[in-house]
């Protein structure tokens, strides 16, 4: 069935299987890459994007469900990939990125929550991420980037 | 081949349920459907996509108050009216899933999967819920105990939508609380879910008393033996650990890979006592103050 999407303010027009994913779209048809599967079934936060600014599960998020939203990947987070955003920056430099493949998913959640809390406390930072799984980092270095994120913009 | 159709308005929802009836699947948030088509529980042709009409969104208080069913569960958290008039409701769609989930998945669609560990369902239960459903021809309200008749079964009907779910608003002399037990609480299925709202007179006499559970049979329950059982009492020990045996006598957890029936009880049990001893606490901080 005929799907149209807007993905990092991109119209795109599509042919696509009623069911599928947003993230199958995301990947196999628009070739973004950068959002992950890794449990694909709404536990690991990995698929995570904006949609409409709110960060969802793409992985169980239906792409014809998509069609009035707009739809924000990782790949359109920073100015470009030699000038990443602070958060991703401050991500860097405090070793909260490992094997890096949770990373895309907490950038978009931390994305969002920087948006509507410039300075969440440890408390809140934890709660947003309440849905995102890493394996590698043990997360204190992942919050603690958030705190450093919040410190530049003061 | 497959069909998706988003319905802007209730009017065009209702037309495309009447057209089709049980053909077509109401979609909300999806978080639930998405799975359960990913491991074949269902393969729906049709799906009717709801989320987008506005008009079935929101929060509107007044006399009463009315929750739109696709309202989210992270717009629940967030109102301001229900964490104070029913701050049980909140707990409850605080515990559903993380952010992501919660920004996705609705109050309706929680109702409508009708699981037996429906975090929402104790706390709705304990504030009296009525759920408003809609037809092309006709339009009914059902109380929420009538309205989940089993293990992910309802007594919603071909071409019903489900519109909006009504509570009462907690009382002035009331308290209220949610208890989820499990490994950890947020993105984990409650081993134990228990809603307390109870009202307790100046004298410390317990006047009003709404006691529900999830996840201990198969489906959530209002234990009213266990509310008789403390119902004009003081909360003594004793009138406690009556409840306490009345509802463990009543629920009928499973025994599986998680937790054995027997620990389901022993918790739920002790979430009681937990619970009543919350409120308790939240009673004698109003007399203070
Ligand atoms: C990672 C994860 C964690 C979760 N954790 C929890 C948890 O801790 N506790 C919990 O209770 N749930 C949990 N859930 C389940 C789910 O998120 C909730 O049940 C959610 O509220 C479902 O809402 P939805 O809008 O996504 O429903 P959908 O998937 O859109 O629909 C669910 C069912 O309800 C029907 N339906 C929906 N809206 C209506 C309507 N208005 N009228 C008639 N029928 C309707 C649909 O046809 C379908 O059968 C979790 C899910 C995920 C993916
Ligand atoms: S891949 Fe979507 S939440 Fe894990
Ligand atoms: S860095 Fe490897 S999973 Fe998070």
């Amino acid at each position: 069935m005929k799907l149209s999407l807007t993905v990092n303010g991109r119209q795109e027009s599509l042919d696509v299987e009623v069911g599928t994913s947003l993230l199958h779209v995301l990947r196999e048809q628009l070739g973004l890459t950068g959002t992950k599967e890794g449990c694909a079934e709404g536990e690991c936060g990995a698929c995570t994007v904006l949609r409409d600014g709110k960060p969802i599960d793409s992985c169980i998020m239906a792409a014809h469900a998509c069609e009035q939203s707009e739809i924000t990947t990782i790949e359109v987070i920073g100015d470009s990939p030699d000038h990443p955003s602070e958060l991703q920056n401050c991500l860097v430099e405090s070793g909260g990125i490992q094997c890096g493949f949770c990373t895309p998913g907490f950038v978009m959640v931390l994305t969002a929550l920087l948006k509507v809390n410039a300075a969440p406390t440890d408390a809140e930072i934890k709660h947003a991420l309440a849905g995102n799984i890493c394996r590698c980092t043990g997360y204190a270095q992942i919050i603690e980037a958030v705190i450093a994120t919040a410190k530049t913009h003061q | 081949m497959k069909e998706f159709v988003s319905a802007q308005s209730i009017d065009e929802a209702l037309d495309t349920l009447s057209r089709f009836g049980d053909d077509c699947l109401i979609m909300a948030g999806g978080t639930d459907i998405m799975i359960q088509q990913r491991t074949g529980d269902i393969d729906p042709r049709r799906y009717l996509h709801i989320e987008r009409i506005e008009s079935l969104k929101g929060i509107l208080v007044d006399e009463k108050i009315l929750i739109g069913s696709t309202t989210s569960h992270h717009s629940i958290v967030s109102s301001k009216n229900l964490q104070r008039l029913c701050p049980g409701l909140v707990s409850a769609s605080a515990t559903v899933g993380g952010w992501q989930t919660q920004e996705a998945g609705t109050l309706g669609g929680n109702i409508c999967n009708a699981s037996p560990a429906a975090d929402t369902i104790p706390s709705l239960l304990a504030a009296n819920a009525l759920v408003h459903l809609k037809s092309s021809s006709a339009e009914r309200t059902v109380r929420l105990d009538e309205f989940i008749v089993g293990r992910r079964m309802t007594s919603r009907l071909e071409g019903e939508l489900l519109v909006a779910i009504e509570v009462e608003a907690l009382p002035a002399n009331a308290s209220e609380v949610y208890i989820k037990v499990g490994p950890r609480s947020a993105m984990e299925v409650a081993l134990v879910g228990l809603a307390v709202r109870i009202s307790i007179s100046p004298l410390g006499i317990v006047e009003n008393v709404a006691i529900a559970t999830c996840s201990v049979g198969p489906k959530p329950f209002r234990a009213i033996a266990a509310e008789t059982a403390i119902l004009g009492s003081q909360l003594e020990d004793e009138a406690v650990m009556n409840a306490v045996s009345e509802l463990t006598q009543e629920a009928s957890p499973m025994d599986d890979f998680r937790a054995s029936a027997r620990y389901r009880k022993q918790v739920l049990g002790s979430a009681l006592v937990n619970a009543l001893n919350i409120c308790q606490l939240q009673h004698k901080l109003r007399e203070q103050s």
